[in-house]
Formats: structure tokens, C-alpha cells, sequence
């Protein structure tokens, strides 16, 4: 891989990769575990569409993007929370309607659609130093939030109502990850792509989640794959020049693939 | 109810109190007028048909629920508002959890669980360790503490959970159903640890069961519900019954089970 790294995008390329892999590998196990991976395309799909709401209107796409996940969140976190959300008609209701603004909103725009067309399918190599920064930050939100509240949040994707009266607040870490889940999706939006982002969140923690029974294992099992996916991503489409995202997405299909073909969960009884 | 002389003004507020409470579910109506006083310490059982409602009486007690009418009070304090840290207080043991079978957590790190409410991102301190130590080892699961809890079997499972609660060290023990699934040795196991914990930690006991021969020895009352109310108070001593609070219904001992 040396004279590839030669070139100072391909380095901040690197970085992004690695970053992205391991933040998305990490908040990922939590969306997993608490079982909201709906919320998570949901917050992903908004974030999608503020980003290109804000490149047609003129206003900061990251900024939008944020308050898209945000507000995604706010709205179907509480849905969630009282159990009788119907998964499939949320995901009906909020996916469509997302996609259909984003992809207005790209129809909508005059000239050439490059930003618009890198947030859809991510471009890791115009990354500035400034992404790089804020990906940073939050890559290490999500690892700090991860080691000070790991056993709390152990008990809540254990059993919500069981660490309620444990005396945990559940509430609290519930939203405060939703809110990390969702900053974290919006700042790789420019690396991975906004219709491939949450496959990201969610592969690599499923295919560690086939691999083992520890809870530890399975968030370094994860941050691994998804970094492993980045990078061979990168790598790949370097080499045979296509779109990074997409073959980052494929990698952590691979992989969640393969492990479940490995899994020796499939061996336990479980029926 | 029981009432101990104690000349402690603290300790004459009692551990659970429940004046006229209603609770009301689209329209029917799931708890009816249940006044309840359980001191420092007492341990009261539950008894009840499937449906009477004990579940939900220790859901309302612990915060899970609110009440449509009545007051709620666990140690002189209301329940409103600062619920997390009257639950600190309070060990409820729910009837059934479904826990995904796959879960990536061991049987020690499900006992744990009772410990973190404490501090937000506390270590294990050399205590918890102890009263971690002391739950398994009281029901029974040190043998187990590696496993994953996904793979024990029912009444494994029932123990560990009882485990959780115990090593939340609380003043107040909800119990609901903690003999279910147990084998008869492992229920006398538990009756009698459970007469431990309180004749040592002089803890409040709420216990929910069907089983009414093996009932811990220290309970000194029992009550029964139905349809929502509490109908009958019972000395579980002798099982003979005590008169009524206002119910005009006779059970008999065989109605009891
Ligand atoms: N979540 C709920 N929504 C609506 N009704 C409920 C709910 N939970 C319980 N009920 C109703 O409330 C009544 C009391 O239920 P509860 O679970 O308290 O009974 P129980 O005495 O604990 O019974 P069991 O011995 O079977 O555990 C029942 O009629 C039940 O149908
Ligand atoms: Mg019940």
C-alpha cells in the first residue's frame, strides 16, 4: 500500500477511514443492542436529506444534516419508547418521506450536483482537514461515552425496565445515544454516503454479535470490522478505481456474512 | 398491619404506603380502592388468581405506573417526581423478562446490574464485590457466574434474577413470583434465604407467590387480592382467617391456592 499513501488526500483519506470504522463500529453495537436500528436509518435518511435541503437553500449542510438527525430522533425516540411503534409503518412513513425530499431536492438543483451527489455517495478523498477534525471529535465522543457509561448501558440493552429499577437512569443514556448515534452518522455522511452510512452502524456490530457472548468482545469485535471494512474499502476502490462507499458497504456485508456463517451461536440451542 | 413499638420517630414511617389507590386502564378498571401499610421491617405476601393484580400493584409501588387516584409513599416520600432515587431503594424482582437468548452478557454481569444504579460511572468497590459475592452465593449460581445467561435454563435464570435484586442491598424487596420455575429443594433454598436477608438486614419484604405451603417464615401477613382488590388478611401461621377489612366474603383455605 505504500506509494498509494504518497498522496495528502489519500492520507486524510486514511485517517476518515479509520475514524469513521471505528466510531460507526462502536455506536453501532449500542443501536444494535437497544434494538433501534430503525431509528438509526431514520436519523441517517434525515440527516441525508437536510444535507441536500441545505446545499439547495444555501445553508451549512452539516449543520442541517445534524438537526435533520436530530429532530428524527426527538420524534421517534419517544414513538419507540412506548413499545407499540409499529416498526414497519415508521420506517414506511419516515423513509419514504425522506428519500423523496432528498432526492427533490437533487432534482430541484441547477447545474453541476457534485456536493449533492457526494453526499449521496460519499467521497472520501475530498475530505479537508476540518472534516477530518470534527470526525475526530466525534469518534471520540463516542468512545468516551462508550467507557464511562459501559456498564449502564450493559444493563439497559439487558433489560430497559430491569436497569430502570436497578435504579439506572435508562432515559438518559437512551436519548444521550440516540444523540451520539446521530452526530455520528451526519459527520461520515461526506465519507460513506447518506444511502450507505447505516449499513455501516449496523453491520459491524451484527457480524460481532454472531461471534461471541461477551459484551467486550463484541464492541472491539466491532470497532475491528468496521475499520477493517473502511480500510479495505479504501483500498479496493483505490486500486480498481470505484466508489469507496460503496465498496466499504459491500466490505461490512462480507464480513457480517461470513461470520454468520462462523457463528457458533448458530450451534446453541436457541429454539 | 404489624405494629412494632418503636420509640425511632424515623422508623415509624413506613416502608410502603398506599392510601385509596385507583389505577384505571382504557376504561376498565385494574386496581379498586387498595389502601396498604407495610412497615420497617415487615414482609407481607401476595396472594391471588392469575389477573387479580398483584403484578401490577408492585409495578404501581415501584414507580413503573402511575396510580389514576390514591397516594403512593415509599419511605414517608412520594413517588412523584424523584423516581430513580426512590427505586435505588427498592429491589423489585419482575415476574418475567424476556431476555434474548443470544445477549452478549454472563450470569455475574446480570447480578451486577443491581449495583450500578449507585453511581454513574463507579467501579466495583471492594462492597459491591462482597454483596455481589453474597447474591450469587444465596441463590445458589457461583458455579454459573462464567456462563452466558442466555444459555441457562429457566429456573437458573430465576435465580439469577432474584440474584440482581438481591445485590441491590435495598430496604424494600418486591418480590413478584420468585419461586416460579424453582424445583421444591431450590424454593425451600430461597424461603429460607429469604428469612436470612431479613432477619439480618431487617428489610421491608413485598412477596407475590401461588405457593402458599412455602411461604418464608418470617412473613407475618399474608393478603389476598381479587378483582383488583385486596379481599382478605391472613395469618399464614395457622391460616386461619383474620376477619376482613371490609369484604363480606369468606374464603376458604382451599381458595387461598
Ligand atoms: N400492560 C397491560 N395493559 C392492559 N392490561 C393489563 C396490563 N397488564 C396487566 N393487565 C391487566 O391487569 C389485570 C391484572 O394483571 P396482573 O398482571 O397484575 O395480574 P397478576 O395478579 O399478577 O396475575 P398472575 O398471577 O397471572 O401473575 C389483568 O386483568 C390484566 O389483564
Ligand atoms: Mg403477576
Amino acid at each position: 500500500m505504500g506509494p498509494m499513501f504518497s498522496y495528502e488526500f489519500m492520507q486524510h483519506a486514511l485517517v476518515a477511514a479509520i475514524l469513521g470504522g471505528l466510531g460507526c463500529g462502536i455506536i453501532g453495537v449500542w443501536v444494535v443492542m437497544l434494538r433501534i436500528p430503525f431509528i438509526g436509518v431514520a436519523m441517517s435518511h434525515a440527516a441525508f436529506a437536510g444535507a441536500i435541503v441545505a446545499l439547495l437553500v444555501g445553508l451549512n449542510p452539516l449543520m442541517l444534516a445534524l438537526a435533520a438527525a436530530i429532530v428524527a430522533a426527538a420524534v421517534i425516540g419517544p414513538l419507540s419508547d412506548r413499545v407499540k411503534l409499529d416498526v414497519n409503518l415508521s420506517m414506511g412513513m419516515v423513509f419514504s418521506m425522506l428519500v423523496g425530499v432528498a432526492f427533490l431536492g437533487i432534482g430541484l438543483m441547477k447545474g453541476p450536483k457534485t456536493e449533492a451527489l457526494n453526499l449521496l455517495w460519499g467521497n472520501i478523498l475530498t475530505l479537508a482537514p476540518n472534516d477530518l477534525l470534527l470526525l475526530a471529535i466525534a469518534t471520540g465522543v463516542v468512545l468516551i461515552f462508550t467507557a464511562l457509561f459501559y456498564r449502564q448501558l450493559r444493563a439497559i440493552i439487558f433489560n430497559r425496565i430491569i436497569a430502570r429499577v436497578s435504579g439506572i437512569p435508562d432515559k438518559v443514556l437512551f436519548y444521550s445515544t440516540l444523540l451520539i448515534a446521530g452526530a455520528t452518522i451526519t459527520l461520515n455522511l461526506k465519507t460513506i454516503g447518506g444511502l450507505l452510512i447505516f449499513s455501516l452502524i449496523i453491520n459491524p456490530p451484527l457480524a460481532a454479535y454472531q461471534l461471541t457472548y461477551s459484551l467486550v468482545r463484541m464492541l472491539l469485535l466491532s470497532a475491528l470490522f468496521g475499520v477493517t471494512s473502511c480500510l479495505v474499502g479504501l483500498w479496493l476502490s483505490y486500486v480498481f478505481d470505484l466508489p469507496t462507499g460503496a465498496v466499504i458497504i459491500l466490505t461490512s456485508g462480507l464480513i457480517l456474512i461470513v461470520c454468520n456463517i462462523l457463528s457458533p451461536k448458530r450451534r446453541d440451542m436457541h429454539q | 398491619m404489624n405494629l412494632r413499638a418503636n420509640s425511632n420517630q424515623q422508623k415509624r414511617k413506613p416502608a410502603i404506603l398506599l392510601e385509596d389507590v385507583s389505577l384505571v386502564h382504557r376504561g376498565s378498571p385494574i386496581l379498586k380502592d387498595i389502601t396498604l401499610k407495610v412497615d420497617i421491617p415487615e414482609c407481607v405476601t401476595i396472594i391471588g388468581h392469575n389477573g387479580a393484580g398483584k403484578t401490577t400493584l408492585l409495578k404501581l409501588i415501584c414507580g413503573l405506573i402511575r396510580p389514576t387516584r390514591g397516594k403512593v409513599q415509599i419511605l414517608g416520600k412520594s413517588l412523584e417526581g424523584k423516581t430513580t432515587l426512590l427505586q435505588r431503594r427498592l429491589a423489585f424482582l419482575p415476574q418475567d423478562v424476556n431476555i434474548d437468548p443470544r445477549m452478549p452478557i454472563s450470569v455475574e454481569e446480570v447480578v451486577e446490574i443491581g449495583r450500578f444504579g449507585k453511581a454513574w460511572f463507579a467501579r466495583k468497590s471492594p462492597d459491591d464485590i462482597r454483596v455481589i459475592e453474597r447474591a450469587m452465593e444465596v441463590t445458589g449460581i457461583v458455579d454459573l457466574r462464567r456462563k452466558p445467561f442466555g444459555l441457562l435454563s429457566a429456573g437458573q435464570k430465576q435465580r439469577v434474577a432474584l440474584a440482581r435484586a438481591l445485590a441491590q442491598d435495598a430496604s424494600i424487596m418486591l418480590l413478584d413470583e420468585p419461586l416460579s420455575n424453582l424445583d421444591p429443594q431450590a424454593q425451600e433454598d430461597i424461603c429460607k434465604a429469604i428469612d436470612r436477608i431479613y432477619e439480618s438486614q431487617r428489610v421491608t419484604i413485598l412477596l407475590v407467590t401461588h405457593l402458599i405451603e412455602k411461604i418464608p417464615q418470617s412473613c407475618s401477613t399474608m393478603l389476598r387480592m381479587e378483582k383488583g382488590r385486596i379481599v382478605g388478611e391472613i395469618k399464614p401461621s395457622s391460616y386461619t382467617y383474620r376477619s376482613p377489612t371490609e369484604s363480606g366474603a369468606t374464603p376458604e383455605p382451599d381458595h387461598l391456592r
